[in-house]
């Protein structure tokens, strides 16, 4: 640079020329004067020199070329960087037709009518994103090119200047953004899951396309109020919802799954499935996220599923009540021989059989369809637990087991399912009974009166029986006890996944331990406290 | 002890309301052995008009038939003056574990909810005659449900 050298000469040529003053004083203060003027354009100039490098640094780093273009001698002149862009050398003819040919044949028409528009426009401003390929190696990139076109008086075009940049990275990184947003989009749109994200301090929720799609709103509009929210959920269900909110944001529970109906500004009602998330700062709650799916279809193929199970389990019920009654009738037979008793007796056991193992399937069926419902009612725990010991003690007996129980005095009632839990510890029972050991006498039960639940176990001498360990298969689900198994009681391989699944419907779990000294215990909790969600029989 | 002690010769009459001809027979065998009166309809709106016209001290009430439901049945005998408080033994196939059926047993109050291959006959005379006794007692209607 010129500039640089200047300096030193004036300072040199000043000093000098001012030897034959009068007045010293005036000299010297002159020359001071001169000498801070020197030293601060050398300043100027050092720093003009710095930042010219680090401009010529940045638009390495930024991949961004300069040029000039004269338009009327059609030449042009451009920056180290923009040769490397282009790829092409000093030898390289720089003209607007050489530029074109850079550019990507793609976008040959469209940038040479860009710039002919410009010009015939007397727009002054050019500045667009093209394909180029790339000279040197062919390669295709992607450039964003800037200009100011200047004109003269008479409105001709005289000239041009800019940047080109190579924005290939950026451009790769949108489309892949871009991409992926796109397949987030269709995988929502296809799963028919949407999400929200709800800022607890402003109260506004940004939801997704899809969401917006479910919810029949806007699509444009993808802002909407906690209240705006609240009014799309059916009357049925927006008190519990709101509720439920309000209880997983004040309770700082992470996760809340929840189903609840909604209903569209055009009256068509949908069945929803939501699963949200509290994020915390600083243990404040500040964001209520969570993905809302519609489920309206499962919910419908469900309940024909279950309309259809129900039917079927009425019309398998129907001869087998039949069955049961006259064999009945047939039994009060005051005639009938003792070889004809015994027929009808074995008949009866039969059937009974029959009626039992339609019960399991059709509460297999249910658990399998997500049907399984606890219908809560307080319950005196200790008169059923009582009464189901009386009704299995012919069986016991037969069997030559005697049921030793070992429950406290006083229990307070508990809100559960009675039935549910009769079934479950109805199927336990009955395999202590029939596959415990021969020597393994007694079968003992017990309830524990704990803080947050009653725990009842059952427990008989022995392993489980050996022939029955053959049928044991691994059930992930048990998660709790040393070995998790899943046993195949009363033939039908079916009463401890019910009795499983029975509980858990009821909130509570099931697990066993199996030791040969210690024998096999079975153990179940039923919860105290119901939670209230829970109650609404909504969830399970 | 049979029905006819209790009631000193006047037997006590009982309307089975039930399409399948087998159970019905079944259980008309086994209540008139008992000493009871039966009168047998065999589709909802029958039953109900055999009830409105005899006034039967006890209903069974199968749910699935034809013409007209148990549900639907039920729901005009409680609109009844009479009706109202008849006591109705449900006896069906039809789960009780399903919300509408729950609704329904909640609104209509019959008096007990079977299903009939967990019950055998003779635990359905005892309730009958347990229900029974405790109507000669208290002829009013009773309002604890239970669902066995």
């Amino acid at each position: 640079m010129k500039n640089k050298d200047d300096p030193n000469k004036t300072d040199d040529s000043n000093v000098k020329s001012n030897p034959a003053s009068d007045n010293m004083e005036v000299v010297k203060i002159e020359n001071d004067l001169f000498k801070i003027a020197y030293f601060q354009l050398r300043n100027v100039v050092k720093k003009l020199e710095e930042s010219e490098y680090f401009f010529r640094e940045s638009q390495r780093a930024a991949f961004i070329g300069s040029y000039y273009l004269d338009y009327q001698k059609d030449i042009w002149k451009s920056s180290e960087v923009l040769d490397i862009i282009f790829g092409i050398h000093s030898d390289y003819k720089r003209s607007i037709q050489s530029w074109v040919d850079i550019v990507h044949p793609d976008y040959k028409a469209e940038m040479s009518s860009y710039f002919e528009g410009l010009i015939s426009s007397k727009n002054k401003i050019f500045n667009k994103d093209y394909k180029i390929i790339r000279r040197n190696d062919k390669e295709l990139r992607w450039v964003r090119g800037l200009g100011a076109l200047e004109f003269n008086t008479k409105g001709e075009m005289v000239s041009m200047s800019g940047t080109i940049q190579d924005i290939t990275n950026i451009k790769v990184a949108q489309e892949n953004d871009k991409k992926t947003s796109e397949e987030l989009r269709k995988a929502q749109h296809i799963a028919k899951i949407g999400n929200f994200s709800l800022d607890l301090r402003t109260n506004k929720a940004i939801l997704s396309g899809e969401l917006l799609n479910i919810y029949g709103l806007n699509p444009n509009n993808n802002a909407i109020t906690h209240e705006e929210f609240l009014n799309i959920i059916h009357p049925d269900d927006r008190q519990r919802i709101k509720l439920e909110i309000e209880q997983a944001i004040g309770s700082k529970q992470l996760n809340t799954e929840t189903e609840y109906k909604i209903v569209l500004k055009n009256g068509i009602e949908k069945i929803i499935r939501g699963s949200s998330e509290i994020v915390y700062e600083n243990g404040q709650p500040i964001t209520f996220f969570g993905v809302a799916q519609d489920i309206t279809e499962r919910k419908l193929l469900e309940e024909a599923k279950s309309g259809f199970l129900s039917i079927i389990s009425h019309q398998l019920n129907t001869p087998l009540s039949m069955t049961k009654w006259v064999l009945e009738v047939l039994t009060d037979d005051k005639d009938l021989t003792p070889r004809q008793r015994e027929k009808v007796n074995d008949l009866n056991i039969s059937n009974e059989r029959l009626i039992s193992l339609v019960k399991r399937l059709m509460n297999v069926a249910h658990i399998e369809s997500g049907r399984l419902i606890a219908n809560r009612v307080t319950t005196d725990i200790k008169k059923l637990v009582e009464n189901l010991i009386e009704e299995i003690k012919p069986l016991a007996f037969k069997k030559d087991k005697i049921i030793s129980s070992h429950i406290p005095e006083k229990l307070d009632s508990i809100n559960c399912d009675p039935l549910l839990i009769h079934e479950a510890l109805e199927n336990l029972l009955t395999n202590a009974i029939e596959y415990s050991t021969e020597n393994s006498k007694t079968i003992d039960i017990s309830i524990a009166d704990r803080v947050d639940d009653y725990l009842i176990s059952v427990h008989n001498a022995g392993l489980i029986e050996p022939m029955l360990s053959e049928k044991i298969r691994k059930f992930d689900k048990f998660s709790h006890g040393g070995k998790m198994s899943y046993m195949q009681p009363s033939g039908s391989g079916l009463g401890l996944y019910i009795a499983k699944n029975v509980v858990e419907v009821n909130g509570g779990m099931l697990w066993f331990e199996s030791s040969a000294e210690a024998g096999t215990t079975f153990y179940f909790t039923i919860n105290k406290i119901v939670k209230l969600i829970e109650n609404n029989n909504h969830n399970i | 002890m049979t029905n006819s002690d209790i009631n000193e010769g006047k037997k006590n009459l009982l309307l089975i309301v039930e399409d399948e001809k087998i159970l019905s027979k079944t259980m008309n065998e086994k209540f008139s052995q008992e000493g009871y009166s039966v009168i047998q309809a065999y589709d909802g709106v029958q039953g109900l008009k055999l009830a409105k016209q005899n006034h039967p001290d006890l209903i069974l009430l199968d749910l699935l038939m034809p013409k007209m439901d148990g549900m639907s049945m039920l729901k005009e005998l409680r609109n009844d003056i009479w009706g109202k408080k008849v006591p109705v033994i449900i006896l069906t196939n039809l789960s009780a574990n399903d919300e509408d059926r729950l609704k329904a047993v909640v609104e209509l109050e019959p008096t007990y909810y079977f299903e009939k291959v967990d019950k055998g006959l003779e635990e359905i005379v005892e309730t009958i005659k347990d229900r029974l006794a405790y109507k000669e007692q208290k002829t009013d209607k009773n309002s604890a449900v239970q669902i066995a």
